[in-house]
């Protein structure tokens, strides 16, 4: 796993609410389908730009962003963080 | 008429204050001595947030008064039960003054030491207002706060894009959130306020932070709050509280008391205060229809439910028009469609009032449970209270409005009083089944009572199976249901308006052909008038859907009511 997807972890962890924990989710698992909130997702949106010191543009704000581990860390690509592969 | 006003020093009185020509509206909670440790005012979020939040700045106040600090609760221009429209110019500056004027307000009681709690972006406002008016704020709690309208209004877009498919960021920069829509004009004003740009001189003698621990605060505003004397508290009350429909909010009694402490800890001298000569009634609109509108706050009936009257200035003409608010509403109604409304109505001759229904809004709770109910038949009771105060000589001469929940009391309330009229607005579908178990709860048998409430929890988590067995009822037990609910009004006599959602009237809403069949079922006579409105939601949160619906309420209400009596046409 890389550096990112540890962190993007962590943030699921600290500020999703999810119920269940993330270790036990697949990068490409839906986490809306395992209980991400709209509230939650705006928590884990605030917490990534402050991990990432990133800002998300409007055109970011939309649900499939925050799909699933691996959409944020596409997400986060796109908007220049450099990651490792895992 | 008997209603009794909120007037003279009591513990808790609602009021009127700052510039005349655009009053704020606030409610004043003090301790009963007329002695006070100082004044504090309460600044409330805006738009969705500032609903959860109610109960809870009413909870904040109460406490206080018991620790012996006067407290100002309000609404800013253009929000709540204040002057104005949400979507004027100069939002930022008028907001900001807001603040100042409940400062000011506070000091004219004869209170010299001031403090204030501003939650969600009534922090942000409370910051600025520190920064560009002389305040010399005692103490500031900053709620949850947000760093900046820039950061609120990017929030608030963040949430409706990822809740709904279908939403679409305005290029022009206007922010359409559910049910308020700050258009580009004011959006352009709020991303100009910030906390972080406020003055070096200090927000206050004393700072505490509230902030939540399920979300990051900003590194920038954490940096510009560290340079004042803060106390940093971190709740994880704030989202059970105020990310949910008013409804399920949770009070966040931790979070309460650590304020309560805390702004209680510096002062133990008292000061003399007088709040004797306040404003009980104000000018609120001179701008449309033919009349000025004044207010006023009243008690309704045994039950003392709390009402704001909105009336002409000269003589009044037709029925008294009754707004409720129950359940996930504010007495301003969704997106302050009531004041709104009232206002409007209320300039062409009629009299409105907005009443919330025991235990919501700042009504009484007769019992504890009440708070929680969502469906309750002792609320027909108090639609009679209300119509016997309102209008002694002739109940019937009401017209009752209501959304959801609201709606459904306002059907009964008509059916009870046999009013001149009732308009409904996505009444739940099972309000027949509703009828029939209200019937069981007002048994005398313990038992009977308990099916009737249990059969409406029944309802509440599937409603067309209730509304189905509604329909097989009444063509089964004739003599027990001999018609439905809304037959019974119109063969009463009782106008009719019924603006409902696809969703809310109909199990098929998608297909043309059976949505047809529900509405020839609902059918159509003189007084009777049922219309789907498209693009109608349940909650009233669209902008558009939102808009036809109002528009044909406004128009049926003025035609009906308004029009009929006074012989000319309003529009």
């Amino acid at each position: 796993m890389s550096d990112a997807d540890e962190k993007i972890r962590n943030v699921l962890e600290e500020h999703g609410r999810l119920p269940v924990p993330v270790s036990t989710l697949n990068n490409g698992d839906d986490l809306y389908q395992n209980g991400l909130s709209s509230h939650a997702s705006v928590n884990v949106m605030l917490a990534l730009e402050d991990e990432f010191d990133v800002e998300f543009p409007d055109s970011l704000l939309r649900k499939g962003t925050f799909q699933s581990v691996a959409a944020i860390r596409e997400a986060l690509t796109s908007l220049g963080v450099v990651i490792a592969p895992g | 008429m008997t209603t009794s006003e909120h007037a003279g020093p009591r513990l808790e009185q609602t009021l009127w204050f700052g510039a005349e020509e655009q009053p704020l509206f606030g409610w004043l909670t003090s301790p009963s001595n007329a002695l006070a440790r100082g004044g504090v005012l309460l600044a409330p979020p805006i738009g969705r947030e500032a609903f959860p939040a109610r109960r809870v700045l009413k909870s904040l106040a109460t406490s206080l008064a018991a620790r012996g600090f006067v407290t100002l609760r309000f609404d800013y221009h253009g929000t709540g039960d204040s002057s104005g429209h949400f979507d004027d110019p100069d939002r930022d500056r008028a907001w900001v003054d807001s603040v100042a004027d409940a400062a000011a307000f506070l000091r004219s009681l004869g209170l010299s030491s001031i403090s204030a709690v501003g939650m969600r972006f009534g922090a942000t406002l409370v910051g600025a207002a520190a920064a560009t008016h002389d305040l010399r704020f005692k103490s500031m709690v900053l709620w949850d706060p947000c760093e900046s309208g820039r950061s609120y209004l990017r929030e608030l877009t963040a949430l409706e894009g990822l809740r709904r498919d279908d939403y679409e960021i305005d290029p022009d920069g206007s922010v359409e959130t559910s049910e308020f829509v700050f258009t580009q004009r004011a959006a352009v004003a709020l991303r100009a306020l910030s906390l972080t740009d406020v003055s070096p001189r200090p927000l206050a003698e004393r700072v505490m932070v509230v902030e939540r621990g399920d979300r990051v605060m900003s590194k920038k505003l954490r940096l510009r709050l560290d340079r004042e004397k803060v106390d940093w508290e971190s709740t994880f009350e704030q989202g059970p509280m105020i990310d949910v429909e008013a409804f399920f909010a949770v009070m966040p009694d931790l979070t309460l008391n650590r304020i309560v402490n805390w702004l209680g800890e510096p002062s133990d001298t008292v000061e003399p205060f007088d709040a004797s000569g306040t404003m009980t009634t104000a000018v609120v609109s001179r701008d449309s229809g033919e009349y000025t509108v004044e207010e006023r706050s009243l008690e309704l009936g045994p039950s003392e439910l709390f009402g704001v009257l909105s009336e002409p200035v000269g003589d009044a003409r037709g029925p008294w028009i009754v707004l409720l608010n129950s359940v996930n509403d504010d007495h301003v109604g969704r997106a302050r469609l009531w004041v709104e409304l009232s206002r409007r109505w209320a300039s062409y001759g009629l009299r409105c009032v907005r009443v919330d229904l025991s235990g919501y809004g700042d009504s009484p709770s007769r019992l504890d449970e009440l708070a929680r109910v969502a469906y309750d038949s002792r609320w027909t009771g108090e639609m009679v209270e209300v119509a016997r105060t309102l209008s002694p000589e002739d109940p019937s001469n009401v017209v009752f409005i209501g959304l959801c929940s609201g709606a459904y009391v306002a059907i009964e309330g008509a059916l009870a009083v046999h009013a001149r009229g009732v308009c409904a607005i996505n009444p739940p579908v099972f309000i027949d089944y509703l009828h029939g178990v209200a019937r069981l709860e007002a048994s005398r048998r313990t038992s009977v009572r308990a099916l009737g409430l249990h059969l409406k929890r029944l309802a509440l988590s599937h409603q067309w199976v209730a509304a189905t067995l509604a329909r097989f009822s009444q063509m089964m037990l004739r003599s027990a249901y001999p018609t439905d609910v809304l037959s019974k009004l119109v063969d009463d006599g009782t106008d009719v308006l019924v603006l409902a959602s696809f969703d809310d009237l109909s199990p098929c809403p998608r297909t043309p052909f059976l949505r047809s069949i529900d509405l020839w079922r609902m059918g159509k006579t003189k007084n009777y008038q049922i219309e789907f409105v498209p693009g109608l939601d349940h909650g009233l949160h669209g902008a558009k859907g939102r808009a036809r619906a109002v528009s044909l309420l406004d128009g049926n209400v003025l035609e009906r009511f308004a029009r009929a009596v006074s012989g000319t046409d309003p529009k």
